[in-house]
């Protein structure tokens, strides 16, 4: 089906966008949410499941402690309120992936409601009202055999693996954005970077995107410009990187605007984000109908958590991620275009630990934001997985400060780390790379050179320095590198003076 | 003493009662996936009909002071510490599968989204 | 006498004095099953091997000085409701045809650990909803008082499987009067425990805020055996209470002494009337005056919202099981049926689900799915939650005016087959008198009160307890057991199944 798209700055001029952002964190707990099994995906399939995870008959639930203290350390760091009495429920529908055809979750009694994030974009602050955070489990992983493309249209049967089946889950529902004009795209994705990060601060999961541990839904709606009254709104489903949100919202936009712009009105659906190319297509209708039928789970009792509790739990929050940025840029003395070049690379945690090694603040963030980030772009990597830890790289600079490597020598024993030829002394020694500190290899090249450029020589002799600059090309040439340009170019004038 | 439970249970025609027409029955075990037949809509949609009616007779009779029980006995924090217990094996697990293929549960091709 | 005749305290006496072993006891029961059950069709599977071996490391314990338990070698039967690994387990519904668990419920894991043969899975209505176990998708069970009539429901086969003398213990499930109900009806002896007292982890769930497991048993003193057995916290039942309810078995022996001086007996207002047959009151009148005679106190007591248990239990029930029974859609386990053609994964589930349940399920299913729906919850659901508020308000007044609550346990004695097949309404009426104790979790004791004067078949009578006072249960059942064992010169029996030479 082709979409009418709207051009982005038209659909400014009539529209004003609403959204709504569902983050599920996949919790990093040791076992399930309502079982011991390890809260492990990925591994042979169906090796992580029991009687209970597998909706088997007669099996019962039993709550894991910690992914309650981690709903509600997320739910703290948030600025909610933390519920004193909330029940599971269960959400009613038929669907193989889920054993036991309900969602054991939580309706209207989350454990934590009411809170906010504060985003910055481009300077300004938007605060996103959270609505809830509410503990549920995750689903099994169906995979589609036959037709052509793998996916569940046109499959000839599925197969599940319910090793993810149980998985703990916090779900972390926004209050409608609004307001966010042309820049709904950018506070989308702000906003789950910015969760990610706290989220991650906490320690309670791994909000890999990639690896679907973070997964983002985006709901959004257009309202005639100036009016207050919420349009109809679409749901795109696992929106699964930073930069899709931002697509997703973008593109979302533009077909919204298409479809009322002629006249048309917006389905209210489930939509599929396609990475490839940032469109959706639809997916499932979603009408306000549908019906879960949620009751409270009879096989769990309430969960109160007590006010004591709760304040000890809020004495482990980390420091909050915007206010450790603030600190950390006064302690590095970056500029404020330094410090946001180092978050949009997501390089702060990296710059952090290199500096806690011994190297220099500015010097961790040149070579994390050059050499290595165009590393990781190359391979196509997350800087963090580019093959360089942050204490090889205080290493390299420690070699640097001493006078053993150079700039231009550093970048090979990069390439060394890259390869996986050692630490940074091995790939030194192996390739040879350590600068000739000894004047007497030194002399005996500004021999050569002045005898081969006699002319230069007698420039120099004349007072004309800057002349040196061939000799000192002519010896690091001879030296392949290894000499230190400032030391030779010394020799040279002492020698001619 | 006349009269008692078992008067009261029986029907007694409330005004406000819905009745179940064959279309919603449908709806209902279209949303429980249960496939009735024509013949199974007409014997059951009336038998369903005569308990919807004694059942309503609770409407209205507690109040908004009362709360709601969904546990006889109260408790609170009932939690399991997060330790990694034995389950079961791949084997077990798809013991009474219907079918299966590379340790996987094998099931027809699904038509829905998922949600 | 037969070692059969004996009771379970009995059997395991002579057990522990050498005079009889385990595989000689279990034997005689298999042997009685084997002889008696093609008639009485009170087992979906026995396990005659499986028993026998039991009863073989039972004897080697007892020889060795190690018996595990009391109870260790006394064989016993399992309603199919319960999760036993091995043993084929389906809750009486085609859905679970051949579904052998690969795990143990607690129950089953405790009874294993005590050393107890089990002979076998007892018959049942499909996912225990019924009150006469015609809805076993396997046949009814019939009682032993007359085959042409029921046994009660839903746990009829255990209760018959006692009564016929094929086990001298049963276990049942008990969620609106599934154990209480066929002990009336079989002149049996059934107890609903305290809810959460007994762990629910491996019980295919009915309604899983009002399901408990109890014992089912020919003498009062051998629940109280059975159930301290069976009962104690278990960590993976997150509704079970932390301490185990105990004294029972004291309890037991202690009432047989007939002393209820200072009990406060309060007889259920709201459970008299038109509603209850003539010959089944004309028994609980004679128990009551028996109560009195051993000195008990006994007045009238109201419970009015008891008016409207039955309606709220009617909605809370189905409510739970449309979700519990979600999970039998034929993907991981259970009978699947294909129809015609390429079908979707949704089309199998729902022709398996039609065909994998029975009506009374089906309806039940529906009934709760409806009460579910949004635009229906607070009418229906939300407002059955409410009626079991003022149900347990109900109970607590009551238990300040007196000790324990008593009824009729049915309304009338047992019904020939057939009879209330189509009638889903007439069926529900059965268990007025017993729905408030599990919408309140409050314990119940059904005891034999005599046999009908107009069809010479079993009555009952019910004891109810506050939370957690089973023990009450216990004294005030075998007291009046006790007096009335001795008005009858022992336990009443079915002509067919009575010892050689006993009357």
């Amino acid at each position: 089906m082709t979409e009418t798209l709207i051009d982005f700055d038209e659909v400014l001029e009539k529209f004003d966008p609403a959204m709504g952002l569902e983050v599920h964190v996949e919790l990093n707990t040791n076992t399930k949410m309502f079982c011991g099994c390890p809260a492990v995906f990925g591994g042979a399939p169906n090796t992580n499941v029991c009687p209970t995870c597998l909706g088997l008959p007669g099996a019962m639930p039993a709550v894991n402690a910690k992914a309650v203290e981690s709903a509600i350390r997320i739910g703290l760091a948030l600025n909610c309120e933390i519920a004193e009495w909330c029940r599971f429920a269960r959400k009613n529908y038929f669907y193989p992936d889920m054993p036991k055809n309900f969602q054991t979750s939580q309706y209207d009694e989350p454990i934590a409601f009411e809170g906010y994030l504060d985003v910055e974009v481009e300077g300004e602050t938007f605060r996103i009202e959270i609505e809830r955070a509410h503990m549920e489990e995750d689903t099994g992983k169906a995979t589609h055999v036959g037709g052509s493309t793998g996916r569940i249209q046109g499959a000839d049967y599925s197969l599940i693996d319910y090793n993810r089946a149980g998985i703990p889950l916090i779900e972390i529902v926004t209050k409608p954005i609004l307001n966010t004009g042309a820049k709904a795209p950018l506070v989308a994705k702000a906003y789950v970077s910015a969760l990610r990060d706290l989220v991650k601060a906490l320690g309670v999961s791994d909000v890999r995107m990639d690896q679907g541990s973070m997964r983002c839904d985006v709901n959004l709606s257009l309202a005639p410009k100036g009016s207050d009254k919420l349009g109809t709104r679409s749901e795109t489903k696992n929106v699964n990187s930073l930069r899709s949100v931002e697509r997703a919202v973008r593109y979302e936009m533009s077909r919204h605007a298409g479809i009322l712009l002629s006249g048309g009105s917006v389905l209210q659906e489930t939509r599929h984000f396609h990475e490839s190319d940032g469109t959706t297509s639809s997916g499932r209708e979603k009408s306000d109908a549908e019906d879960y039928r949620y009751f409270p789970e009879p096989d769990l009792v309430p969960v109160a958590p007590s006010r004591e509790w709760v304040e000890e739990l809020r004495a482990t929050l980390p420091e909050p991620p915007a206010e450790r940025r603030v600190r950390l840029q006064a302690d590095w003395g970056f500029t404020d275009l330094e410090m946001r070049d180092a978050i949009n690379a997501d390089a702060i945690d990296l710059i952090e630990e290199t500096v806690a090694a011994g190297a220099a603040p500015q010097a961790a963030r040149k070579w994390w934001l050059s050499e290595i980030s165009r590393r990781a772009n190359e391979a196509g990597v997350d800087l963090v997985d580019a093959g360089v830890s942050p204490a090889q790289v205080a290493e390299v600079q420690k070699l640097i400060d001493a006078g053993t490597l150079n700039d231009k020598l550093a970048r090979q024993v990069f390439d060394g780390l890259f390869a996986g030829e050692g630490t940074p002394a091995e790939i030194i020694e192996k390739r040879g790379l350590a600068l000739v500190s000894d004047d007497g290899p030194l002399l005996a090249a500004i021999e050569d050179a002045l005898a081969a450029q006699p002319d230069i020589a007698e420039k120099i002799r004349g007072g004309n320095v800057k002349a040196a600059g061939a000799i000192v090309g002519a010896v690091m040439k001879a030296t392949r590198g290894q000499a230190d340009a400032a030391r030779v170019q010394q020799l040279i004038v002492e020698r001619l003076s | 003493m006349t009269g008692g439970i078992g008067a009261q249970i029986r029907p007694t025609r409330l005004s406000a009662m819905p009745e179940l027409s064959r279309d919603e029955v449908r709806h209902l075990a279209d949303l429980a996936r249960i496939d009735l037949s024509d013949a199974e809509l007409e014997h059951l949609a009336p038998q369903l009909n005569v308990i919807l009616e004694s059942v309503a007779s609770i409407q209205g009779v507690a109040g908004p002071d009362v709360p709601a029980t969904s546990h006889p006995i109260p408790m609170t924090n009932v939690f399991r510490e997060d330790v990694v217990v034995p389950g079961l094996t791949p084997q077990q697990a798809l013991a009474a599968a219907p079918a299966q293929e590379d340790d996987k549960f094998s099931v027809p091709r699904i038509l829905g989204d998922e949600q | 006498m037969s070692w059969i005749h004996r009771t379970a305290a009995e059997q395991a006496a002579a057990l522990a004095s050498g005079e009889v072993t385990s595989v000689e006891l279990t034997q005689a029961h298999l042997d009685q099953i084997a002889a008696t059950d093609g008639e009485l069709h009170a087992f979906l599977h026995v396990d005659a091997e499986g028993a026998l071996a039991q009863a073989r490391a039972s004897d080697e314990r007892r020889k060795a000085g190690n018996p595990l338990h009391e109870l260790d070698g006394v064989p016993i039967a399992i309603k199919d409701v319960l999760t036993t690994e091995g043993l084929p387990t389906t809750a009486g519904s085609r859905i679970l045809e051949g579904w052998i668990p690969p795990y143990d419920g607690t129950v089953t894991a405790k009874i294993k650990a005590a050393g107890l043969p089990i002979l076998g899975k007892t018959n049942m209505d499909e996912f225990a909803m019924g009150s006469s176990t015609e809805n076993s998708a396997y046949g009814p069970t019939r009682n032993p008082w007359d085959h042409d009539r029921i046994p009660g429901g839903s746990g009829g086969g255990s209760a018959a499987a006692v009564g016929a003398f094929q086990a001298p213990l049963a276990i049942g499930s008990d969620t609106g009067g599934s154990i209480r109900q066929p002990g009336a009806m079989t002149g049996t002896v059934g107890v609903k425990p305290t809810y959460g007292s007994v762990s629910r982890y491996g019980v295919i769930a009915l309604a899983n805020s009002l399901d408990q497991l109890g014992p089912c048993t020919r003498t009062v003193l051998d629940s109280a055996l059975l159930h301290e057995l069976i009962g104690g916290h278990d960590p993976r039942d997150s509704t079970s209470v932390p301490n185990a309810v105990t004294g029972l078995a004291d309890a037991a022996r202690a009432g047989a002494a007939r002393d209820l001086n200072g009990l406060r007996v309060g007889i259920v207002k709201e459970l008299q009337g038109d509603a209850w047959n003539a010959d089944v009151v004309e028994r609980f009148d004679e128990s009551v005056a028996l109560l009195k005679e051993m000195g008990a106190d006994v007045v009238e007591v109201s419970l009015p919202s008891f008016v409207h248990a039955m309606a709220a239990y009617y909605l809370i029930l189905p409510a739970e099981c449309s979700s519990n029974l979600a999970k039998f859609d034929a993907m991981r386990y259970g009978r699947r049926v294909t129809p015609e053609g390429s079908p979707s994964a949704e089309e199998v589930m729902k022709v398996s689900r039609d065909a994998g349940f029975g009506d009374e399920v089906k309806r039940r299913i529906i009934i709760g799915t409806y009460a579910l729906s949004s635009g229906y919850y607070d009418a229906f659901y939300g407002q059955a939650q409410k009626i079991r508020t003022l149900i347990i308000e109900d109970f607590k007044k009551a238990f300040e005016q007196v000790d324990v609550l008593v009824s009729p346990t049915a309304p009338s004695t047992a019904w020939p087959i057939g009879e209330k097949a189509d009638d889903p309404l007439a069926m529900y009426l059965q268990d007025l008198a017993t729905i408030p104790a599990n919408l309140a979790g409050v314990p119940g004791i059904s005891i034999p009160s005599g046999l009908s004067s107009a069809d010479g078949l079993p009555t009952g009578i019910q004891f109810l307890a506050p939370v957690l006072e089973d023990a009450r249960l216990y004294r005030v059942g075998a007291a009046l057991e006790s007096a009335l064992f001795e008005q009858w010169g022992g336990q009443i029996t079915p002509a067919a199944y009575a010892p050689k030479g006993a009357n």
